[in-house]
């Protein structure tokens, strides 16, 4: 199938290029960003 | 009048090097203000500066050349340095700041010694040898890189260019000491962010938008919009993803990029920068593939492919943004040359001067001599760039990999294996990085071109956890790993108790 002249295979391969570090990343610095807050919180 | 232009921007950037330079001078009178900053940079500093040590003139000349090149396959590669990055934020650099800041280390040397109570300063020394040679070979590339931009951007001879570009970098490096280096990497990481962003946008439509741009690419060439490239799904084509891939491993423990996390301010700090880090890195890569895939529609048959970005740049730009994209190119190549300097600079003077032979000489002198250093080391890799050293070259083929070979698979082990032990250490040390040397030389022709991270890190990782199996780890090291897991988490070993 091609949507946008590339195959999805080649959007699949672009979306985890870009996703999967930036989710990691992302999820990483929700979860600290309260942590700090929290220990900031009880300092 | 084009060439003016050209010329008045370069000035103008080069000028705010040296004013940087000068700035960051006044707070580089001790060993940990010349090389960490006195641990005082903040996130977006820090993320800047270790995104654009991380991509030398590569990033603009070589990913875009891949993207010119092989069209969609090239995003393995940003696969690779986008998990690399987000992986050496979210899991490497809070628990390395928190043992360097334990510690007092402001090295990668420092923090192994201490980790693994190296009393009789092997690791110093082994490091020492390897950053040495592998840095003067990455500086005298990145100089020569400096020649060929201004030789091809301004037509100055290539002489020239290679020392203008020399000159400049060791002002600021020697005046300024790390703050310089890091604050010019954030500069240099914002011009490259808007030049990487801004490619794909001007040649996309240059070549008639998207959908247009595509067809054309599809009539050169199908394989150019598929994943696997013109391997397919062969052994080729999946050591070619492997080897992409293994681009971004390096984020994970090169010891230039350590040093960021070591200067941070803040664990704070270090929590935003990786966000920041990450972003910026998808922008830069993204934007180099799709920019040379662009470029590949518009000038097909180029017989350098890694000259796509000054094609692309002369021909659809005005002469001031061939100008700031001649600064952008000089921008990669001096946030990685002054980056591996001042990590040679430091690895003498903090870890065998300070540590091993004078613990006497005074902070201030120590300084001095890291400026001075710094300076002779500069001047060497210049002698080789402007000699064109063949062996020089040589040992580039493997600065970056064997460097990353050589420490990032111990620093892992050690970070999260408290059953790592010194011999381990060492072993994985020599092993990581005459593999990556050796597959190189030997192997590599004969094996699809498997990039020598990969055998590095495995050859890397299995000495260290082989040869720690069968020694002793360092006595303590239990209460050391539970004191900084308090330090990480504080309330998390509350509940936990």
């Amino acid at each position: 199938m091609v949507i946008a002249g590339w195959p999805l295979s080649s959007w699949l391969l672009l979306a985890v290029a870009v996703g999967a570090g930036t989710a990691i990343e992302l999820l990483h610095w929700l979860r600290r960003r309260r942590e700090l807050d929290d220990e900031s919180a009880r300092s | 009048m084009a060439s003016a232009t050209i010329v008045g921007v370069l000035v103008a950037y080069l000028l705010v090097l040296l004013v940087l330079g000068a700035w960051a001078g006044r707070g580089s009178g001790s060993v940990a203000g010349y090389y960490v900053a006195d641990k005082r940079l903040p996130s977006w500093v820090i993320a800047f500066s270790s995104n654009a040590t991380g991509e030398s003139a590569w990033l603009l000349l070589g990913l875009t050349g891949m993207g010119y090149t092989m069209g969609v396959h090239a995003l393995w590669i940003v696969l690779g340095e986008v998990l690399g990055v987000a992986l050496a934020w979210s899991r490497v650099a809070e628990p390395f700041k928190a043992w360097t800041d334990r510690q007092g280390a402001i090295t990668v040397p420092d923090y192994l010694e201490a980790r693994f109570h190296d009393r009789n300063h092997v690791m110093r020394w082994l490091a020492l040898g390897i950053v040495c040679s592998m840095v003067i070979a990455y500086t005298a590339a990145q100089l020569t890189a400096s020649g060929k931009a201004f030789q091809s951007f301004l037509g100055t001879s290539y002489a020239t260019g290679a020392v203008i570009g020399a000159a400049v970098i060791l002002y600021y490096t020697c005046v300024g000491g790390f703050k310089a280096v890091a604050y010019s990497d954030l500069l240099q990481g914002v011009l490259m962010l808007g030049g990487l962003a801004a490619l794909p946008l001007v040649g996309l439509a240059a070549a008639g938008g998207w959908g247009s741009a595509m067809s054309t690419l599809a009539a050169l060439d199908p394989a150019l919009l598929r994943p696997m490239g013109p391997y397919g799904w062969s052994l080729e084509g999946i050591v070619s993803v492997v080897g992409f891939m293994g681009i971004g491993l390096a984020f994970l423990g090169a010891p230039q990029l350590l040093a960021r996390f070591i200067s941070a301010r803040s664990r704070r700090d270090i929590v935003d920068g990786g966000m920041i880090a990450v972003i910026c890195i998808v922008i830069f890569d993204v934007g180099a593939v799709l920019g040379g895939m662009a470029g590949r529609v518009l000038f097909d048959g180029l017989a350098d492919a890694e000259t796509i970005l000054p094609t692309m740049t002369g021909a659809l730009m005005p002469a001031l943004f061939a100008g700031i994209y001649l600064v952008i190119v000089l921008a990669a190549i001096m946030s990685t040359a002054d980056s591996v300097l001042i990590l040679a600079s430091a690895t003498v003077v903090r870890d065998v001067v300070q540590r091993i032979l004078r613990p006497d000489l005074s902070e201030r002198t120590l300084a001095r001599l890291g400026k001075a250093l710094t300076a002779v080391l500069g001047l060497l890799a210049l002698a080789f760039a402007l000699g064109e050293v063949r062996v020089v070259f040589w040992f580039v083929l493997f600065a970056w990999s064997g460097l990353a070979c050589a420490f990032t698979p111990v620093v892992l082990c050690s970070l999260f294996w408290r059953r790592t032990t010194r011999a381990g250490a060492i072993a994985g040390m020599v092993a990581g990085f005459t593999t990556a040397v050796v597959w190189v030389v030997a192997f590599k022709s004969m094996t699809y071109e498997l990039y020598e991270m990969i055998p590095g890190f495995a050859a890397g990782f299995a000495a260290t956890v082989g040869v720690s199996l069968v020694t002793e780890p360092p006595p303590g090291i239990d209460e050391e790993f539970e004191a900084i897991s308090r330090t990480l988490a504080p309330g998390r070993a509350r509940r936990g108790r």
